[in-house]
């Protein structure tokens, strides 16, 4: 099994926050929130494809809002293999942060 | 989009429409209307456009490298499809295949040979700093007035005064050279007296030897790679003495490195400059003669007209008093230009011309056309075929730029399988290649990965040449008229399809009528009448001085055969008489002086070569002052001179050292043309000494038992001297030689209109084959109905027929104008007469009826039961 990318992990574990309401404009707010950082929707559906592909998440159309024009959302949800590669991707963290320092971070 | 208040910027929603996603796209344009919407009531209409121009331009990186990720999936499919496409039908695949290769095939072996042609002399480093000083003179000389050769003493003055010329040197070659090692003779075609500072000017390397100082012992010699190996094999050659011509003794002092192939002139053997000297006692000062070629080399930053105008002082200086300068000049010319560019007087090797370079790549280019065209019409032939898959394809979701990737895919799979096997026929067909061309190519992508390059540059082409109307065609299906249970028709693209065939016939019988002119020009020449005779003479080119001086003897002895009718010696033989004077008439002035060719003859030239004496008498040993002062002229030289009775009239030719003879006409022979074909007649005079004419013996002989007659003709010499091998040809083969460019061409053209039509068959049997499969069960019905097998074959071939017969309404107009312009070369040409165009109509016409006809019978013949048996 292949190692998460970073990328990948983000938004991996926002999407597992969000349980039930994941889906593009909910994510990109979480990992935000989450991370200080913003992605793009370019990027952002990329990576959600890859996740697709590997088959840790599944996509989820919903129904047409009008707010969004007419077009219905798509909802992606963590699956049991998404979830086993995040503990995975824990577990190595650990290992391999084992004994050292924690290093302080800078406030931004 | 009018400005509303609530929406986007323009532009940035431009760009999201541009990245398609296919699935997402809707979620991704919600979020975006979402969020844009959410900003736009927090912060601002600004800001929140601002926002989404910015996400427009992030996004746009990983969607190129998702647009990326996302085309190898399908190409996957392309691959498989198309393979299995192939495997499935293997034979109409294989005919496809097939003539793509014989189209690259041809392509390449020509392009190698014109990148050979192209790229001659570029072995020198700084090809492009060196010269060729050549000169250009006020009369001419076969209609040029230029000329490759220029006096000795000009390269080193150049050397010297200029500061723009970094080096030169001079040389000048010698033919037919006998070498002697240890009592072994060698003879060797050509050699080359050089300064030292060919090395300089030139790339030549040694192995051995020192370059500075291995021609500086006027009695020195070097040798190629090739001759050494020859003549000494492992040996070492270095310090070995070679004897020259049985009169010196030269010291090997230099291996040269073999030159590359493509070069103006290949050195074989070097001696020095001043070793000419000694041979010839010619003065080496003398400006006054021309008869050296000089290289320069350039410095860096030459100006060009610096050297020119250093080339006009010498001309003035040196050019001999009361000379009228106009018309005469030194000229500057590259190096690398000189194979294909320049026709001289006086090249040190025949060249090539731009001219057969152009019409061989024009040909070259041609025939793939044609492979491709052929690709084109059987693919899209079978398009009905493959209708279903195109349906489907779209209905799950391909879009039509998809199901055009897809078969341009298929075109270049087989592209690239058709160039495998190419390479296979190339290397095949080298060697008779090769032979074909006379040159030495090989085909080694491994040491020049130029081949790589145009093995890609060609699979690209073709591809998308080739690929580009099937893959549109197929891709314009629409599924809705396809599945709904309608069978695709045959007729898309048909009018096109016969257009292309009408195309490829064309260009075939184009070629072969250009191969039918080339070749009856070629008989007509051998057929002429040239005004002397050409059968039964052997000729013998005189060498060896030993021979030379026993030359009457031998004569007299050969005609004691009765085999052998005549033996006469001349200066040339009259299909090449190249000696050229001027001469006026006594009247006339020093204006009136008109170029004279000259041969010189002995007692029975005339005789043995029926040229035949119009007025006055041939040359008699009754009148002793026949010999050097008196002349027999054609009538053209007559006519000049304007004399109404010409006989013991005289006319004056002018010789060394500024003086002038009168020369006493005694007779008037017919015209007879003293150089090839391409040219007219031109006046012409024969002097007659016996001894002076010694450099070709001809003798007639009886056609009967002609070997015999050929050693004892051989015995005779040897009886003399064993010294230089005894060669002969005959006069007939001598003759064609100058239309050697001819013949190449009429060969070449045979060879591409075979295989012009060879293709255009390969293409028709495709055609054919699945038209009559298309129709197998209207045979069926038309036989059951009563046809007979006859008439439906009629029938079924009567469509290709037709649009064979279209082709040569646009052939024959541009062959006819293609092959008037090129027998204008010829003063004496053959007629373009209808009876040629139709042969080569019907050639085409022929093969076609074959291929086609092939098929038809097949369909024709078949049972109607099985036909008709599944409705």
């Amino acid at each position: 099994m292949r190692e998460l990318t970073v990328p990948e992990e983000i938004l991996l574990t926002a999407i597992w926050r969000l349980k039930d309401d994941a889906y593009g404009v909910t994510i990109r707010k979480k990992v935000a929130e989450v991370t200080n950082r913003d992605i793009a929707y370019g990027t952002l559906y990329n990576i959600l494809a890859q996740l697709v592909r590997k088959g840790y998440v599944t996509k989820n159309p919903g129904s047409p809002t009008s707010e969004r024009g007419g077009r219905s959302k798509l909802y992606y949800c963590i699956t049991s293999t998404g979830i086993k590669a995040l503990s995975t991707a824990r577990k190595l963290q650990e290992m391999i942060w084992k004994g050292l320092p924690v290093l302080d971070d800078i406030e931004e | 989009m009018s400005r509303n208040k609530t929406r986007p910027g323009r532009f940035a929603v431009r760009i999201f429409e541009k990245m398609s996603r296919y699935e997402e796209d809707f979620s991704l344009n919600g979020d975006l209307e979402e969020e844009f919407g959410e900003r736009m009531k927090i912060q601002s209409l600004r800001k929140a456009r601002i926002w989404y121009l910015l996400q427009a331009l992030k996004s746009l990186p990983s969607y190129l490298k998702y647009r990326f990720s996302r085309s190898f999936v399908m190409l996957k499919n392309y691959v498989v499809t198309a393979l299995r496409y192939i495997q499935r039908q293997k034979g109409f695949s294989f005919l496809n295949l097939f003539g793509l290769s014989i189209g690259i095939t041809c392509f390449f072996l020509i392009s190698i040979y014109v990148m050979h042609e192209m790229n001659f002399d570029r072995y020198h480093s700084e090809s492009d700093r060196i010269y060729r000083v050549c000169s250009e003179h006020a009369w001419a000389y076969h209609g040029k007035n230029k000329s490759a050769i220029t006096p000795a003493p000009l390269a080193p003055a150049l050397r010297e005064d200029l500061p723009d010329v970094e080096t030169s040197v001079r040389l000048t070659d010698s033919s037919n050279i006998l070498l002697s090692k240890d009592g072994q003779n060698f003879l060797e075609d050509s050699i080359i007296f050089s300064d030292p500072e060919i090395f300089d000017v030139f790339s030549f390397t040694l192995l051995k030897g020192d370059p500075k100082k291995a021609l500086s012992d006027p009695y020195s010699i070097i040798l190629s790679e090739r001759i050494a190996q020859k003549y000494y094999g492992n040996e070492e050659p270095i310090g070995k003495i070679l004897r020259y011509r049985n009169e010196h003794d030269l010291k090997i002092t230099g291996i040269l490195q073999n030159v590359p192939e493509n070069s103006h002139f290949i050195p074989d053997l070097i001696t020095s400059f001043q070793f000419y000297d000694i041979i010839n006692n010619v003065d080496l000062t003398q400006w006054s003669l021309s008869s050296y070629y000089t290289y320069v080399k350039l410095t860096e930053k030459a100006n060009l007209s610096r050297v020119e105008e250093k080339l006009q002082e010498y001309l003035e200086k040196y050019a001999p008093p009361g000379l009228d300068l106009n018309g005469f000049g030194f000229f500057l010319q590259p190096l690398t230009r000189i194979h294909l560019h320049s026709d001289l007087i006086a090249e040190i090797s025949a060249n090539n011309d731009i001219k057969n370079i152009y019409i061989f790549g024009s040909v070259a280019l041609l025939i793939l056309i044609i492979a491709c065209i052929n690709y084109m019409n059987l693919i899209t032939a079978r398009a009905s075929q493959r209708t279903k898959e195109v349906g489907i394809r779209k209905v799950v979701g391909a879009r039509r730029i998809q199901v055009i990737k897809q078969f341009f895919g298929e075109t270049l799979i087989l592209t690239a399988l058709a160039i495998l096997l190419s390479c296979f026929f190339i290397y095949v067909l080298m060697p008779h290649f090769n032979g074909f061309v006379g040159k030495k190519l090989s085909f080694d992508p491994i040491g020049n990965p130029e081949i790589i390059l145009i093995f890609f540059s060609l699979l690209l082409f073709i591809g998308l040449f080739a690929g580009s109307y099937p893959a549109f065609l197929m891709s314009s299906f629409r599924p809705k008229s396809i599945l709904g249970g309608i069978s695709g028709k045959n007729s898309r693209g048909i009018s096109l399809r016969n257009g292309l065939v009408v195309f490829q016939f064309a260009i075939s019988i184009i070629l072969i009528i250009i191969t039918f002119v080339v070749r009856n020009q070629l008989n007509f020449i051998k057929n002429t009448d040239v005004g002397y005779t050409k059968d039964h003479i052997v000729t013998m080119r005189i060498q060896d001085p030993q021979i030379r001086q026993n030359l009457k003897g031998i004569k007299s002895e050969l005609l004691n055969n009765p085999k052998i009718q005549g033996v006469s010696t001349s200066s040339n033989l009259p299909h090449r008489i190249t000696n050229l004077g001027r001469a006026r008439s006594i009247q006339g002035s020093e204006e009136d002086y008109f170029a004279l060719y000259e041969c010189t003859v002995d007692y029975d030239f005339l005789d043995l070569f029926g040229i035949e004496i119009k007025i006055g008498r041939n040359f008699s040993r009754e009148f002793t002052t026949d010999v050097k002062n008196s002349a027999i002229i054609n009538q053209k030289a007559a006519t000049i001179l304007g004399y109404s009775d010409p006989i013991d009239k005289e006319f004056i030719t002018p010789v060394h050292g500024g003086k002038q003879v009168q020369n006493n006409i005694i007779g008037v022979m017919n015209d007879f043309n003293m150089l090839s074909l391409h040219q007219g007649i031109s006046p012409m005079r024969l002097r007659l000494d016996p001894e002076e004419s010694q450099r070709y013996l001809s003798v007639k002989i009886e056609e009967a038992d002609i070997s015999a007659t050929l050693d004892y003709i051989k015995e005779r010499f040897q009886a003399i001297s064993t010294t230089f091998p005894f060669e002969y040809e005959f006069f007939d083969d001598v003759f064609f030689q100058v239309y050697q460019n001819e013949e190449k061409l009429g060969l070449m053209f045979n060879a591409f209109s075979m295989l012009a039509v060879l293709i255009g068959c390969i293409g028709l049997f495709g055609l054919a084959s699945f038209s009559a499969s298309q129709r197998t069960k209207e045979i069926g019905i038309r036989k059951v109905l009563g046809a007979s097998v006859s008439s439906l074959i009629f029938w079924l071939s009567k469509e290709y027929v037709k649009w064979v017969i279209i082709a040569n309404i646009f052939a024959w107009p541009i062959a006819y104008i293609l092959m008037s312009e090129w027998l204008k070369n010829f003063t004496y040409k053959t007629s373009l007469g209808f009876g040629l165009f139709f042969l080569a109509a019907a050639a085409a016409l022929g093969l076609a009826l074959l291929t086609v006809l092939y098929q038809a019978i097949k369909a024709a013949s078949a049972n109607p039961v099985i036909s008709l048996r599944y409705e």
